[in-house]
């Protein structure tokens, strides 16, 4: 399954890279052009505009989606393309928090990481002997009922209209300098974490299962509890996402979590070559927040544009040499 | 199960068969098949094609449930029991192909080994507090041990992409013997080795002997097997047809007619 998505070189490359002693002048340049590119993402709102700032914003709350999605392809060797509902999960989380209790997203964030691990664990157990196509089409299920149910339950969710996102999280900020920074901040915290799990036995656990799960059986790993902390994972991740997005975009409603935003978040997934780095979910994320903004103005041909800019992306990315594609693909992670 | 594995760790009880039968469908593989397998020595089963070695082995890793007999190792009943829970009560075993993760480095693979003995949990996975640092030092250490044990240290932090299977084979041992196994299951390991890899298995097995090991190797190559065995069991056709040291077996004329054919034929 997962040599099917994965490449094999990346995989090599990957664990090539992934050793507890990698040569210490590439760690340094890398952390250094890391620490160089934060500070220039830091320093962007000084000199870019508004508009600039806020389609930043999404881009990296996007991000933060794209990473959920390939989580689960890589340590759950998955598809799916139904995780625009844990992202929808953590955005009406944030937008009901404030509604109901008048809370920001600070103190309503984990709260949404958890409601989305729920959801994760719900749909998990039921579909946890799914695998492959099969898995996917379930998923699939879960993003098309989604609008269904938030237009059902529309006293509480707001219905078409959906609800407001508008209390400050950081008070002595602009709305708009929060609105970039937070997402920013809660994207690099994720892939920080997402480093440090990399290192657990979890994770060692998790890919170990994947490629052989009979193997990982016999070291008394299960696969019940592979898939269900693996959804959960990936599930809680999407939240996060979904709840910066909700504060970045200050509004929720059932048309922002349609089945296309799932596809998307795995085409998002795709184009940055399930990379679990900054560089790598950045890649997908502008993808996803900036390719339907540039074709705005094509029309009926938005969709054959945007098909064909998929396609110029993926096999641009894949003629890249093998070392650079391994480090987009978050090689240390 | 704690406390179960705790016995069984300390005991020296060997790993019993009695009247085995295992059939698929209306073939039987298995035919009542009685065998010990003692602590403290090196136990071989070999067999032609067709023995009902795979069959047996997969017995002894819970992959198979034998309609008739019982598989026990000193007090405890095994039989019932799938591969994760006889992880728990100290089984390891190795694979006929080489089962090691291509992501993970050959020593993070073998700290997978010690993952039934861990305990860090969730919040120490996502975030670097102490407890969770320690075991994680801990456990490289463990791995690396065990791979210095088999001489292989010098490539703890490789890719096994890039490793040959000679290598990889003893690496996928060290993962096996990493958590003091009680009962260690070697499934065909010199499978696609040449000669210079399998005589570094061999010295490797001798190593492993201790006195809480009950280890079995099923393999093909009767060299190895003759080199590195205390006693050997003997399949032919489901049933035990031969069991001792090396130079019994060597001399059994039942084992020299199945493995040389029967000249009357």
């Amino acid at each position: 399954m997962s040599d099917v998505i994965l490449p094999n070189e990346t995989l090599s490359r990957d664990a090539r890279t992934s050793g507890a002693a990698p040569e210490p002048n590439r760690r340094r340049w890398s952390t250094g052009l890391g620490i160089l590119g934060l500070l220039a993402l830091l320093a962007l709102p000084l000199v870019a505009g508004g508009y600039w700032t806020f389609t930043l914003g999404l881009c990296f709350a996007n991000a933060i989606a794209i990473i959920s999605v390939s989580f689960l392809v890589r340590y759950g060797g998955e598809v799916s393309i139904g995780h625009g509902v844990f992202m929808g999960a953590g955005a009406y989380t944030v937008a009901l928090m404030e509604k109901y209790f008048a809370l920001s997203l600070l103190a309503s964030l984990p709260v949404a990481a958890v409601v989305g691990a729920l959801l994760g664990l719900v749909f998990a157990f039921p579909s946890r002997h799914l695998s492959g196509i099969y898995l996917a089409v379930a998923t699939m299920a879960l993003a098309l009922a989604l609008p269904e149910v938030l237009l059902h339950f529309s006293t509480v969710t707001g219905g078409y209209g959906g609800l407001y996102v508008s209390l400050d999280a950081v008070p002595l900020l602009s709305k708009s300098a929060q609105r970039y920074y937070l997402p920013l901040a809660a994207l690099v915290a994720v892939v920080l974490l997402l480093r440090q799990f990399r290192r657990s036995r979890q994770a060692m656990a998790l890919l170990l299962i994947r490629t052989s799960a009979y193997a990982a059986e016999s070291f008394g790993v299960r696969r019940s509890w592979a898939r269900l902390s693996c959804m959960a994972l990936s599930a809680a991740i999407a939240a996060i996402g979904g709840a910066v997005l909700a504060f970045s975009s200050s509004t929720v409603s059932p048309n922002s979590f349609t089945l296309w935003t799932s596809i998307f978040l795995l085409v998002g997934s795709v184009v940055s070559l399930y990379s679990l780095s900054v560089v790598g979910s950045l890649l997908g994320g502008l993808f996803l927040t900036l390719v339907p903004l540039l074709l705005a103005g094509a029309g009926d041909w938005v969709p054959i544009l945007y098909g064909a800019a998929l396609l110029g992306v993926v096999l641009g990315v894949n003629g890249l040499p093998e070392s650079l594609r391994a480090r987009l693909g978050g090689g240390r992670i | 199960m704690k406390h179960a594995n705790a016995a069984a760790t300390r005991s020296t009880d060997p790993l019993v068969v009695e009247d085995l039968s295992l059939s698929f469908g209306g073939i039987r593989v298995l035919q009542g098949i009685g065998l010990r397998m003692e602590s403290g020595e090196i136990t071989g089963l070999i067999g032609p094609n067709g023995a009902g070695k795979t069959s047996f082995f997969n017995c002894l890793t819970g992959l198979y449930t034998p309609q008739k007999g019982a598989i026990r190792l000193g007090g405890l009943r095994l039989e019932g029991l799938r591969p994760p829970q006889r992880a728990a009560l100290g089984f390891s075993r190795s694979f006929q192909h080489v089962a090691l993760c291509p992501e993970l480095s050959i020593i993070e693979n073998v700290m997978i080994g010690l993952d039934r003995q861990s305990t860090a949990g969730w919040l120490d996975a996502f975030l670097p507090l102490p407890a969770g640092n320690r075991e994680r030092a801990q456990n490289r250490e463990r791995a690396l041990a065990a791979l210095d044990r088999l001489g292989i240290a010098g490539v703890a932090d490789d890719s096994p992409t890039q490793l040959p299977p000679g290598l990889l084979r003893l690496a996928e041992i060290a993962r096996a013997v990493v958590g003091d196994p009680r009962v260690l299951l070697l499934d065909e390991p010199a499978a696609g080795l040449n000669s210079v890899e399998t005589a570094d298995l061999s010295a490797a097995l001798k190593k492993l002997r201790a006195e809480h090991l009950v280890l079995v190797v099923v393999e093909h190559d009767m060299d190895l097997i003759m080199d590195v065995c205390d006693t050997i069991h003997v399949l032919n056709v489901g049933t035990l047809l031969a069991s001792g040291d090396p130079g019994q077996v060597r001399q059994n004329p039942d084992v020299v007619r199945v493995y040389l054919g029967d000249e009357d034929e």
